[in-house]
């Protein structure tokens, strides 16, 4: 009686043990599939702490190489498309350019600091009919 | 050049906030073309603009956290948008539209503070970096049921991609009504549809597109297809006594902190080369690599004023000589 009373507690015990080792696993795995549903529908980003100047940078070349491997991979809508012909050189200098004071006077920032352009280009060209493409 | 150029015929007015030139092969197409054009600007404005109360944009913004119904005109507005999203990795968020209020752009840039005199806001970490940038996966677009749900809190701004694409939208309308060539600019984003003057169509490339055709920049001539222009140096104001600009960073959630000042890209069109040039400019140094290696024409101009070109981008010509 009492060898068969020990022998149903270790019987019990052991099935209580293979439940709990079947528990955790799936526990483990749900886990796992939760935060992959998770990740799909909530992937916004939020921002709460103060950035510093390297961690910036660092996390700038961090996204671009994602971004660059994402634009090629990943990415399924029509790619950037370049024009069928680059943009030409045009000349500048014109005869209403050289009655133009003003802006040679006002010869900008760009025009006096740049150095792998020609300076005095900037200053005398003008063409009367160019539309300007510029920020806004 | 100069003749070819001079027989154009052209005009120029205000919309979008910002101003509008249209250019055209056929001097007297311009009326028909010019009336195509304002109704297709009009029509985006009411759809697109975060600015107007009656916006379909603004109702999509005050119903975050639900689906909104949405005309087709949006639709593709905000299609476009998510494109621009996935195309540049997030750089180019339409869910940014948050961040930049929270950064004082709360209305028409035009009714804004300038900035106190300050040329270019000082280099080092983001002076602000605590805003709301949801990402731009968490817009869920129902084009069978013409509906779109953003999240609550979430306010888009379509200002990276919509102007660009009213121009791309704009001369190709004015170019079928007129049956010629045509350009339309809308603050600097360029397009061009139908037959283009013989030596094309000639652009003053700046940081300003207020400014006039003598300002510092190179000209170019493009044959067809787009050219943008995204430039930290405009389109700033003051707030919380630090200067603003428009561009924002969806990584940080605050205005771009760049080492660019002016960035130019050509492209297909008009809506490509701006999604390059606002990608551009938030992807700092990265961008002349990014650029070329999408085979797309640039120019970048960094804050001290240095020219640096991109892929087949044309060498400045000397003052006076005449291109081969």
């Amino acid at each position: 009686m009492k060898f068969h009373s020990t022998h149903t507690r270790d019987a019990g015990l052991r099935k209580l043990a293979l439940m709990n080792r079947w528990l955790i696993g799936a526990s483990v795995i749900l886990t796992g599939l939760f935060t992959e549903a998770a990740a799909h529908a909530f992937p916004g980003r939020s921002k709460t702490s103060t950035t510093s100047s390297a961690q910036a940078k660092a996390k700038a070349s961090s996204k671009s190489s994602q971004g660059q491997s994402s634009d090629s991979s990943v990415s399924s809508s029509p790619p950037l498309k370049a024009a069928a012909q680059a943009p030409a050189a045009t000349a500048e200098a014109t005869s209403e350019s050289k009655a133009a004071p003003e802006a040679t006077k006002e010869a900008s920032k760009e025009s006096a600091t740049t150095s792998e352009s020609a300076p005095a280009q900037e200053a005398t060209s003008e063409s009367s009919s160019a539309v300007v493409s510029g920020g806004s | 050049m100069q003749a070819q150029q001079k027989a154009l015929s052209g005009t120029e007015w205000e919309a979008l906030g910002t101003s509008v030139v249209l250019r055209l092969t056929d001097p007297a197409a311009l009326e028909v073309a010019r009336h195509e054009v304002e109704s297709e600007l009009a029509a985006i404005d009411l759809a697109c603009s975060r600015f107007r109360a009656d916006s379909e944009l603004s109702r999509v913004n005050a119903g975050a956290g639900r689906s909104v119904q949405v005309g087709e005109l949006l639709m593709e507005a905000l299609e476009l948008a998510l494109r621009a999203a996935e195309l540049t990795g997030g750089d180019v968020d339409p869910t940014v539209g948050r961040a930049l209020q929270l950064a004082g752009y709360d209305r028409d840039w035009r009714l804004l503070p300038p900035p106190d005199g300050e040329p270019e806001p000082a280099p080092g970490p983001p002076r602000i970096t605590a805003r709301i940038s949801a990402g731009w996966r968490t817009i869920a677009l129902d084009r069978a049921n013409s509906a779109v749900r953003v999240p609550p809190g979430v306010t888009l701004d379509l200002g990276a991609t919509a102007k660009a694409w009213a121009a791309d939208r704009a001369a190709a309308a004015a170019a079928a009504a007129s049956g010629c060539g045509a350009l339309v600019g809308i603050g600097g984003d360029i397009a061009t549809s139908g037959q283009a003057p013989a030596d094309g169509w000639v652009i003053r490339v700046t940081d300003d597109h207020r400014s006039e055709s003598s300002a510092p920049g190179q000209t170019v001539s493009i044959g067809s297809g787009g050219l943008a222009t995204s430039s930290t140096a405009v389109r700033r104001w003051s707030h919380g006594g630090h200067t603003m600009n428009h561009i924002i960073d969806p990584g940080t959630g605050a205005p771009v902190n760049t080492p660019w000042r002016t960035i130019s890209v050509a492209a297909a069109d008009c809506t490509d080369a701006n999604i390059a040039t606002t990608a551009a400019i938030v992807r700092a140094q990265q961008a002349p690599r990014w650029l070329a290696g999408l085979g797309l024409p640039a120019r970048l101009v960094s804050r001290e004023g240095h020219v640096r070109t991109v892929g087949d981008w044309p060498a400045e010509l000397p003052s006076g000589a005449v291109p081969a």
